[in-house]
C-alpha cells in the first residue's frame, strides 16, 4: 500500500524529483557510455529519440485531443502589448476579492445555498472569468474575438498533482502550494504558463471537502515562511483559483477519486505529456499495518493507471511521467506494474521529510531550464566543432533538436546524452 | 540543484529544519527514475536469468545446497536496506555484490555465472535508471541505482511478507517460459528449510 490517510508514523514523504534537476547536473553517465556518438537524430538510440517510444513508432493521441495548440489558437491572435502582459499571474485581490466576492452572488448566478456554498460558487466564477481571459484572443484593434476554449486545445504539458493531506501532512500541503504559486521577483516561472498547466487536486484535513486548483503565479511575494505560518492556514489562503469542488466522500474510495481527478484534469486540460504527482504518504507495495483501511494499494495503483491508460487515453499512448513524492515508492515490483502504461516512473525507495520535491526549485527549473540549456548546447556545439570535433558538435545539436521536441521539459531519457556532453 | 536545495544552506535544506516534519529525511533521500518500457524488455528478463543462474548456483552441490543458501541468507543484512520496516534491499548495490560470488566461491562454475549474469544486469539497469539522485550517505555505494526489491533474509521472513509480493507482475514474471517464474522459483529454493 502506498498511500495512507490515516498515517501515524511519520514516514512522509519527501521526494524529489525533478528529474530536470537530476538531468541538468547530477545524473552519472549511463547508456551512452559504451556507445559512439552518434551521428545524427536518427542514428540516436531508439529510447532518446523524440516521443519517448523506445520501439520508435510515433506517439497517438485518443480520439477526444484536440488538433490545435493553445499557443497556436491564443498566443498568436495576441497583440504585441498584450503579449508583452503578464498573462499568467492570477490576482486574486482582482479576480476574486474585489471582483466577485463583493458583488451578489444571485447576480452572478450563483443559487441560494449555505454560505460556503455560495462562496465556492463565486470563486468558480471568478475563475472562469479570468480562464475567459486566457482564452480569448484580442485583436489589433483591441477587441476580443472568440477564441478555443482550453479543453479544445493542447498545451506541451499537464502536471496533475493529487495530493492526499487529510492526515498530518496537510500544513506540508499548503506549504508546497505555496511555493508552487508564489511570485518569482516579477518573472512568470511559477505554476501554469503559455505552454503547461499545472493542477492539484487537494484533499485537506477534517471534513473540508476536496478542492481543484489551477495553479498560477500570485503577485504575493515569496517569503520562507515557518512552519507555524502554514499550521495556521488553511486551502483557502492559497491564491491560485478554485476551479471545482467536491464534497468530503465524494465517490466511495481514494482509488475512484483518483481516477475521476486524472480523468477530468487529461481531457479538460489536454496536453501532449501528461505528469501524474501522487502526493502523501507513501509505504512501498507492502503495508503490514492491516488497521490502515484507508488505503491506496500498489495493486490498485497500477490498476488505476491502467484504467486511466484504456479508458481515458484509449490504450494509444502511456502517461509519460508518473511521479510519487511519497516515501518507499521507487521499487521494482511497483514500477514493473505500471510499466505498461507509463513511461517513467519515479520516486523515493527511501524515508523523505514531510515536505517532499523541493518545488520551490523544481517549478523553477521546468520555466527556465529550457532556453538556459539550448543556449548551452549550441554554445558547446561551437567549441566542439572549433575543436575539430564535428561528432560531439553534431550530437549537441542533435540533443537540442530532440528537446525542442520535449519544451519546456526534457525528457529524462535525454541525461545520458546531456551528461555526457556537458 | 536539487543537491543544492537540500543542502544545509540550500533553499529546501533551510526550510526543512524550521518544520517539524522529519527534517533529517533529507538527509536519506533518495530519487530514481525508471524507464518502463526498458524495464520490461531490458532489465526484468536478465534478472529472471540472474535468479535461473542464482538457483543452479545452490543446487550445483547436492551437500551443498543448504549451506550455500544460508551463505546467501547471512550476506543479506549487509546489502544496503531503505531505512524502512519493509524488507526491501538496493537492487544496484545488490548486483554489484553478485559479481563478487565467482571470487568468493572459485570451485564453483555455477558462481561464475552468476557474476555474469549480475554484470549484465547491471549494465541493463543503468540504462533502465537514466537519472538518480541520492544523498551522500549513499555515495560509499558505488552502483547504487535506488531503486528497492523484495529480498528476505529468512525463511521466516520470506513466509510473512510472501502472501504481499506472490501476485505480483515481478516476481511471477517468466519471459524465459520456464516451468516456473524465475524469481518464485529462486526463493523457493532459496528459503526451503533443511530437514
Amino acid at each position: 500500500m502506498l498511500y495512507t490517510a490515516v498515517q501515524k508514523k511519520k514516514t512522509k514523504n519527501f521526494t524529489a524529483l525533478s528529474f530536470i534537476v537530476q538531468i541538468l547536473l547530477l545524473v552519472p553517465l549511463t547508456g551512452l557510455q559504451a556507445r559512439d556518438w552518434p551521428k545524427t537524430l536518427k542514428d540516436f538510440p531508439k529510447s532518446l529519440q523524440t516521443k519517448w517510444d523506445s520501439d520508435g513508432t510515433k506517439t497517438q493521441q485518443p480520439s477526444w485531443f484536440p488538433k490545435i495548440s493553445c499557443e497556436a489558437a491564443w498566443f498568436s491572435k495576441q497583440p504585441a502589448e498584450v503579449r508583452s502582459q503578464k498573462l499568467y499571474q492570477f490576482d486574486f485581490e482582482k479576480y476574486a476579492r474585489e471582483k466577485y466576492l463583493k458583488k451578489d452572488p444571485k447576480a452572478l448566478g450563483c443559487k441560494k445555498g449555505t454560505e460556503e456554498q455560495t462562496r465556492l460558487c463565486v470563486l468558480k466564477k471568478a475563475y472562469a472569468d479570468f480562464n475567459q481571459s486566457l482564452e480569448t484572443g484580442t485583436s489589433n484593434d483591441g477587441q476580443k474575438i472568440p477564441s478555443r476554449a482550453r479543453k479544445d486545445c493542447y498545451k506541451k504539458w499537464t502536471i496533475l498533482v493529487a495530493m492526499d493531506a487529510d492526515n498530518d501532512l496537510h500544513p506540508y500541503s499548503l506549504w508546497d502550494i505555496y511555493e508552487m504559486e508564489t511570485d518569482y521577483s516579477g518573472s512568470e516561472r511559477a505554476g501554469s504558463t503559455l505552454r503547461k498547466d499545472v493542477l492539484i487536486q487537494h484533499d485537506g484535513e477534517g471534513n473540508t471537502g476536496i478542492q481543484r486548483l489551477h495553479i498560477f503565479q500570485s503577485p504575493q511575494e515569496y517569503k520562507i515562511q515557518s512552519m507555524d505560518y502554514f499550521k495556521a492556514q488553511t486551502i483557502w489562503d492559497r491564491q491560485s483559483p478554485l476551479v471545482d469542488f467536491k464534497e468530503e466522500g465524494y465517490l466511495d474510495s481514494k482509488k475512484a477519486r483518483f481516477i475521476d481527478y486524472i480523468s477530468w484534469g487529461m481531457k479538460n486540460y489536454p496536453a501532449e505529456h501528461y505528469m501524474i504527482i501522487l502526493w502523501g504518504h507513501g509505504k512501498g507495495w507492502l503495508v503490514r499495518d492491516k488497521a490502515q483501511v484507508s488505503h491506496l494499494s500498489g495493486s490498485e495503483l497500477a490498476n488505476s493507471l491502467r484504467r486511466i491508460h484504456e479508458e481515458v487515453l484509449e490504450s494509444k499512448r502511456p502517461i509519460d511521467n508518473f511521479i510519487a513524492d511519497a516515501c518507499f515508492m521507487q521499487g521494482i515490483e511497483l514500477a514493473t506494474e505500471l510499466s505498461a502504461y507509463t513511461r517513467f516512473t519515479s520516486g523515493s525507495a527511501q524515508v523523505q521529510s514531510f515536505l517532499g520535491l523541493p518545488y520551490r526549485t523544481f517549478f523553477y527549473e521546468l520555466n527556465s531550464s529550457f532556453h538556459r540549456l539550448g543556449q548551452r548546447l549550441k554554445r558547446q556545439a561551437q567549441q566542439f566543432e572549433k575543436k575539430g570535433r564535428p561528432d560531439k558538435a553534431k550530437a549537441a545539436l542533435a540533443t537540442w533538436e530532440i528537446l525542442k521536441t520535449t519544451n519546456p521539459l526534457p525528457s529524462p531519457a535525454l541525461s545520458p546524452i546531456w551528461s555526457r556532453l556537458l | 540543484m536539487v543537491s543544492a536545495s537540500l543542502s544545509d544552506t540550500g533553499y529546501q535544506g533551510r526550510v526543512d529544519k524550521d518544520s517539524d516534519g522529519y527534517p533529517e529525511g533529507k538527509d536519506f533521500f533518495t530519487f530514481a527514475s525508471v524507464d518502463g518500457k526498458a524495464l520490461r524488455l531490458r532489465l526484468i528478463p536478465q534478472l529472471e536469468q540472474l535468479a535461473t543462474a542464482l538457483k543452479a548456483f545452490l543446487l550445483e552441490d547436492k551437500n551443498k545446497r543448504f549451506e550455500r543458501a544460508l551463505d546467501l541468507q547471512f550476506a543479506v543484512p549487509s546489502l544496503q536496506m531503505f531505512r524502512t520496516d519493509l524488507r526491501t534491499r538496493e537492487l544496484g548495490s545488490t548486483l554489484g555484490k553478485l559479481k563478487l560470488l565467482g571470487k568468493s566461491y572459485p570451485d564453483s562454475t555455477q558462481a561464475s555465472i552468476v557474476a555474469r549474469a549480475a554484470h549484465e544486469a547491471e549494465k541493463s539497469l543503468q540504462e533502465v535508471v537514466p537519472s538518480v539522485y541520492f544523498s551522500k550517505r549513499y555515495e560509499k555505494y558505488p552502483r547504487f541505482r535506488a531503486v528497492g526489491f523484495w529480498l528476505p533474509e529468512s525463511p521466516e521472513e520470506y513466509k510473512e511478507d510472501l502472501p504481499a509480493f506472490s501476485d505480483t507482475l515481478f516476481f511471477n514474471s517468466n519471459s524465459l517460459k520456464a516451468k516456473k517464474a524465475a524469481w518464485t522459483d529462486l526463493y523457493e529454493v532459496l528459503f526451503e528449510e533443511e530437514p
